[in-house]
């Protein structure tokens, strides 16, 4: 297929040179995550399908942010969040939810971190690629633990 | 005697300016090239009748966000229609609804688009 990210009129000198790894066990949430973050200028430097390969892949390319789908298999996105965390404070990481935010948001509390609705990951994506700062979140030296 | 389309793809100049395409069949990563130079030959409102597809995959969708961005930044708008048979439950899980125009065949599209509903 001819079609290239870079042919697109984007949002490429705003987000340019932003890393990001996708944890998403979702093929069809993967590929529009992957489309909407490189007409956003950014790059997708890995794809996860569960939770302890999203950590492999954060340690190994050290991006600026991990999406990490609350609901993947294996090492749950807690687990994998928290290994991340402790591992590579700098790196930020966003997690995303199909089910009822209440529900998600309640299970990320105790490592504070945000969640987006699975449905409005285009709006997630906007928001990431207007951030100039690519790594500015402070370590929580409570949460800087593994279990 | 939809259900025995393998592939089919057309494209229409309406009147109004807009461009029509219609797919039926199985629309996936071998198909799909017939469908991205349909669309990236588009410089005006944009109609993607899916009415007859029986399936298709996620590099599809990732073709429409991305000709949406484009039809967009041009000033342009993309619409996709499906209909009964379309499987349109990606759209909803992935949130590309959100994303793109969808209409139901069972509603009329936007007018300056230029079709009419089945």
């Amino acid at each position: 297929m001819s079609v290239a990210a870079s042919s697109y009129p984007s949002y490429a000198s705003i987000g340019a040179q932003r890393r990001i790894v996708i944890g998403d066990d979702h093929e069809a949430t993967r590929v529009l995550l992957r489309t909407l973050i490189e007409l956003e200028g950014m790059q997708v430097v890995g794809e996860a399908q569960e939770g302890s390969e999203a950590v492999a892949l954060a340690l190994a390319h050290e991006p600026d942010v991990v999406l990490l789908d609350v609901n993947m298999p294996g090492m749950d996105c807690l687990g994998a969040a928290e290994v991340i965390r402790a591992s590579r404070p700098q790196i930020r990481l966003l997690l995303h939810s199909g089910e009822p935010l209440d529900t998600a948001r309640s299970r990320a509390a105790a490592l504070e971190l945000p969640v987006a609705d699975k449905r409005d990951l285009h709006i997630t994506i906007q928001q990431l690629a207007r951030q100039t700062e690519t790594r500015s979140r402070p370590v929580r030296a409570s949460l800087a633990r593994v279990h | 005697m939809t259900d025995l389309i393998d592939f089919a793809l057309t494209t229409r100049a309406e009147v109004d300016g807009s461009v029509l395409i219609a797919v039926a069949g199985e629309l996936d990563l071998h198909r799909l090239p017939a469908l991205a130079d349909a669309l990236q030959a588009a410089a005006a409102p944009v109609v993607v009748d899916l009415q007859e597809v029986t399936f298709l995959d996620s590099a599809t969708l990732a073709l429409l966000v991305r000709e949406h961005r484009r039809l967009e930044a041009e000033g342009h708008e993309l619409t996709v229609v499906v209909g009964r048979q379309t499987p349109t439950t990606v759209f909803a899980v992935t949130g590309i609804d959100r994303i793109l125009m969808i209409v139901s065949a069972e509603q009329p599209p936007p007018a300056a688009d230029g079709v009419q509903a089945a």
